[in-house]
């Protein structure tokens, strides 16, 4: 399963080869402690390893398993306060985040939410207004989520562009890029990077209104 | 006497070739490590279905390196790249400790392998840079690299990404097929 091309991966089963095998590189490249690629063809499956995948299933692997409150406190409560560029740089923060703050930060919104359900937990939503202070609250108007984490970005008018799905992946690939070489650099540590699996409960849904 | 004549001149003036091939378990670190000795860059790899092979000029060696994909159904083909290898470089996620025994096992069929008796070995504890990585002891531990008899052998740290450690292995590696091993 495919968080990245938000597609089942199946290496040597699908119809587009190359864009499962980017996919099964990238996760190959974090490390075997935050994503493993098994190959449906080419490797052996413990029995244990297959259970894991009966019990998980496409469904719930491609949406995340979401956060609970205080996760989701920990994980976004206080970026949205102050200017992100300090926080980023403790490489706690940097960890978890990379993906949320992407959408976040990077791109210029009016209202940014974060809803996020955990099979332990009631669903809850994160907001953030322009400059005012994020709040965290039950959610209880949206359609539930089952599980999993959704980002809805309410983009400004000059910046409608980012409706464009193709123009917002873009967008945050290269910024995504330039992270990640700064985290190489040194400048944080690779661990630092590394350190919180938490980075992948959460999804970018795709939804985008203005 | 001329074939005798050219192996001389080249000994003497540094043409010797090698044929050197990288092996380990899928997602060990293999291409990258192929590509960073070659191009001394980091590439984004994707999982190898069949081979990469690239010459490596270092210390007057021309290293013919092969880098096999590792993925298990894909491990029985290795065999066929077997015969005339004077070197085999065997890659190990050190923090794929879940791993480590599968790595093992294959490692020591590959030592059993009747066309690679006079092939040295060189082992990369790869993946230094993650944590809970085991270090080149705890490697050699788990590899039970002690069991190695008859066979020049050597374990180096490395971290592909960072380069850090393959070029000491290279180093060890044409030393000891220039003092006559492999």
């Amino acid at each position: 399963m495919c968080r990245i091309s938000k597609q089942g991966t199946k290496m040597g089963k699908c119809e587009p080869w190359n864009t499962y095998m980017q996919c099964s590189g990238i996760h190959r490249s974090l490390g075997v402690h935050i994503s493993q690629v098994r190959s449906i063809t080419l490797d052996t499956w413990l029995p244990e390893q297959v259970a894991v995948m009966q019990s998980v299933g496409n469904d719930k692997s491609n949406k995340g398993i979401g956060m609970i409150k205080e996760d989701l406190i920990k994980n976004l409560g206080t970026i949205a306060k102050s200017g992100t560029s300090d926080k980023w740089r403790s490489q706690s923060y940097w960890a978890v985040r990379c993906w949320v703050l992407l959408c976040i930060s990077c791109v210029p919104t009016t209202l940014k939410s974060v809803i996020s359900k955990h099979n332990d937990d009631k669903q809850y939503v994160w907001k953030s207004k322009a400059d005012v202070a994020s709040s965290i609250s039950e959610d209880t108007w949206n359609e539930l989520l089952g599980c999993g984490t959704e980002i809805r970005l309410h983009l400004k008018e000059e910046t409608g562009e980012y409706m464009e799905e193709s123009k917002l992946k873009v967008h945050l690939k290269t910024i995504k890029k330039k992270l990640i070489w700064k985290a190489l650099d040194g400048s944080w540590g690779r661990s630092g990077f590394l350190q919180k699996p938490n980075l992948f409960n959460l999804r970018i849904c795709g939804r985008v209104w203005v | 006497m001329g074939i005798l004549f050219t192996r001389m001149f080249s000994s003497l003036f540094g043409n010797r070739e090698a044929r050197i091939l990288v092996l380990g378990l899928d997602n060990a670190g293999k291409t990258t490590i192929l590509y960073r000795l070659q191009m001394g860059e980091v590439v984004s790899t994707i999982p190898t279905i069949g081979f990469n092979v690239e010459t490596v000029q270092y210390n007057n060696i021309k290293f013919q390196v092969w880098d096999l994909g590792g993925q298990t159904s894909i491990r029985p083909y290795w065999r066929c790249y077997f015969p005339n290898t004077q070197a085999v470089i065997y890659v190990v996620d050190s923090s794929d400790t879940d791993r480590i025994l599968v790595a093992k096992e294959e490692f020591h069929a590959i030592l059993e392998e009747e066309e690679l008796k006079g092939a040295v070995v060189l082992i990369f504890a790869n993946k230094q840079d993650l944590p809970g990585a085991l270090d080149d002891a705890a490697v050699t531990e788990a590899l039970e690299l002690h069991k190695i008899k008859s066979r020049q052998w050597a374990i180096f740290k490395t971290c592909a990404i960072k380069g850090e450690g393959l070029f000491e292995g290279l180093d060890w590696l044409s030393n000891t097929l220039k003092s006559g091993g492999g």
